[in-house]
């Protein structure tokens, strides 16, 4: 499903964020990326997303290789992913119901299909009596869910998750990720964030561990 | 690459409008000084153009005026002149000859200037006959006109001509002169239009940025990102346009009497001071084809650099 061949990040400065990873994650699986700050975690999801390039290497999504995909192509292959962010990213003058909706806006979809699976979004992360709602009226657990409904919405066959939890308390923390376990089990892929290594152990998952760029550990379970 | 029905189209386009107006909404007091800026550079070349055009169609009756104005010798006899008349009537080129005689000429001044008791005085009438002859339709061209005056001028009885069309002419000059100028100036204000428009994209860009680099990390197209800020440009023309109209149609009102009063001393009860339907056009016109222009600039160089980090 996500395949990386010597894949390496180089930026301006000189700074490698990445050096010669090689990964495969297949369908229907769910990856714990972990390390340090600064290992390239974000960096590697980035690349996946095609908010950056590689400088070096291959990286094949679903038998394409995207890393030098043409930039008017970009948003067309975006709306195939599902991506959380540790800020959730939500638009502070629209609603819970719009924040969600917005994926399947931007592909024309029409409104009683958005309606439809907009709520099934929301009834998933347990947040549908607060459509109505704006997303500062929300705690912070609550908007990482209004992130994780709009990830989701589209269907995506993949989710990428980038420190999901990392402003969570952990009895919150353990909520989130059971959604995402639940997600992985009608067939989705997953790759998540995450520097929390009591969390993970929690899950029995695979998990790949990177240092300075470069793969220290991989953990099947 | 999804495939869109004529109806999703439609339906896109519809929200994209409904956003811009929504945000013109949210920022009223932005939003009016925009468009007052935007009406008073559209409504100030609109009016000269207004009034540019009407007096060029007021002028128009004139232009089909080819007569040629003989003035005779003084000492030419009243039969000496309807001899002439009677044997120019005869001429190929001519189409008709009109005689004022000094009599008559006399009289017409002395009903004009209201100088009557003055002209009493005179022993001898100063003013020349007049045979005023119009040239066959054939000919047109002012060379032509101006050949045919030369000819009548050669007759010994003449002391000079007058070719109206060189009046005209002057006239018709000092108009092309007007119109270019106030065809300049359009432009320039036009360009103030687009730069303001640009301007206030650019500011709404800005603001918006976070919010366009959350579209785009969820797989917002450009062309899906950049549609409302066209519905904001063409909204801000068209209301621009619309107060512009507005404006000038009460500048006018407001001008009309003090020119009237001035155009009835020469006798003229055209007022050149309203708006017709084809500046009130080309203004609306204008003001569309400016907020496409601003848009493309804008879109161009301020939204297609934000990209999603």
């Amino acid at each position: 499903m996500i395949e990386f061949t010597h894949v390496g990040k180089r930026y301006p400065g000189g700074t490698e964020a990445l050096l010669g990873i090689n990964l495969e994650i297949d369908q229907g699986e769910m990856v714990f990326l972990t390390g340090h700050s600064g290992a390239g975690k974000s960096t590697l999801l980035r690349l996946i997303s095609l908010i950056e390039r590689p400088t070096r290497g291959s990286i094949t999504v679903n038998g394409r290789e995207v890393s030098k995909l043409p930039h008017r192509s970009i948003p067309y292959y975006r709306r195939k992913l599902g991506v959380i962010f540790q800020d959730h990213r939500l638009l502070p003058e629209r609603s819970v119901f719009d924040n969600v909706a917005l994926p399947l806006q931007i592909c024309g979809t029409d409104p009683r299909t958005i309606g439809k699976r907009v709520r099934a979004a929301l009834d998933k992360v347990g947040l549908l009596h607060k459509e109505k709602a704006l997303p500062d009226m929300l705690s912070s657990g609550q908007q990482q869910r209004v992130g994780i409904a709009r990830a989701v919405v589209n269907r995506p066959a993949i989710l990428l998750a980038d420190e999901p939890t990392g402003n969570l308390d952990p009895e919150l923390s353990e909520e989130i990720m059971q959604l995402f376990v639940d997600f992985n089990q009608v067939g989705v892929t997953l790759l998540i964030a995450s520097h929390d290594q009591y969390l993970i152990r929690h899950f029995s998952k695979k998990i790949i561990e990177l240092e300075n760029g470069q793969i220290k550990n991989e953990d099947n379970v | 690459m999804s495939v869109f029905s004529a109806v999703d189209f439609i339906r896109q386009h519809r929200e994209a409008a409904q956003q811009a107006f929504r945000e013109l909404l949210r920022r009223p007091l932005t939003t009016i000084l925009t468009l007052l800026a935007i009406a008073l550079a559209l409504a100030l070349p609109g009016m000269l153009l207004a009034i540019l055009g009407n007096v060029q169609q007021t002028t128009k009756p004139w232009e089909d005026n080819r007569q040629i104005n003989v003035f005779m010798k003084l000492d030419v006899t009243e039969d000496n002149l309807a001899e002439l008349a009677n044997e120019w009537r005869d001429d190929g080129e001519i189409k008709s000859v009109k005689m004022i005689s000094q009599k008559q000429a006399l009289e017409q001044f002395k009903q004009n200037s209201g100088m009557a008791d003055a002209l009493e005085l005179l022993e001898v009438n100063p003013l020349p006959a007049v045979l005023i002859v119009t040239p066959n339709d054939n000919i047109s061209d002012p060379e032509n006109i101006k050949l045919l005056g030369k000819r009548l001028a050669a007759n010994p009885a003449v002391d000079q001509i007058q070719l109206d069309q060189e009046s005209l002419q002057r006239l018709q000059s000092f108009l092309n002169f007007l119109n270019t100028s106030i065809l300049l100036l359009a432009f320039l204000f036009g360009l103030m239009v687009t730069l303001i428009i640009i301007n206030s994209l650019r500011f709404e860009i800005i603001r918006r940025q976070n919010e366009i680099k959350v579209v785009k990390l969820v797989g917002g197209s450009n062309e899906y990102i950049q549609r409302p800020f066209l519905y904001t440009a063409l909204l801000l023309g068209l209301m621009g346009a619309i107060l512009a109209v507005i404006i000038i149609h009460f500048v006018f009102l407001f001008l009309a009497p003090y020119l009237e009063s001035l155009l009835s001393l020469y006798g003229n009860t055209n007022s050149p001071l309203h708006l017709n339907p084809e500046t009130t056009m080309t203004i609306l016109l204008a003001a569309l084809l400016l907020s496409l222009a601003s848009t493309w600039v804008a879109v161009r160089f301020n939204l297609r650099q934000i990209e999603p980090q």
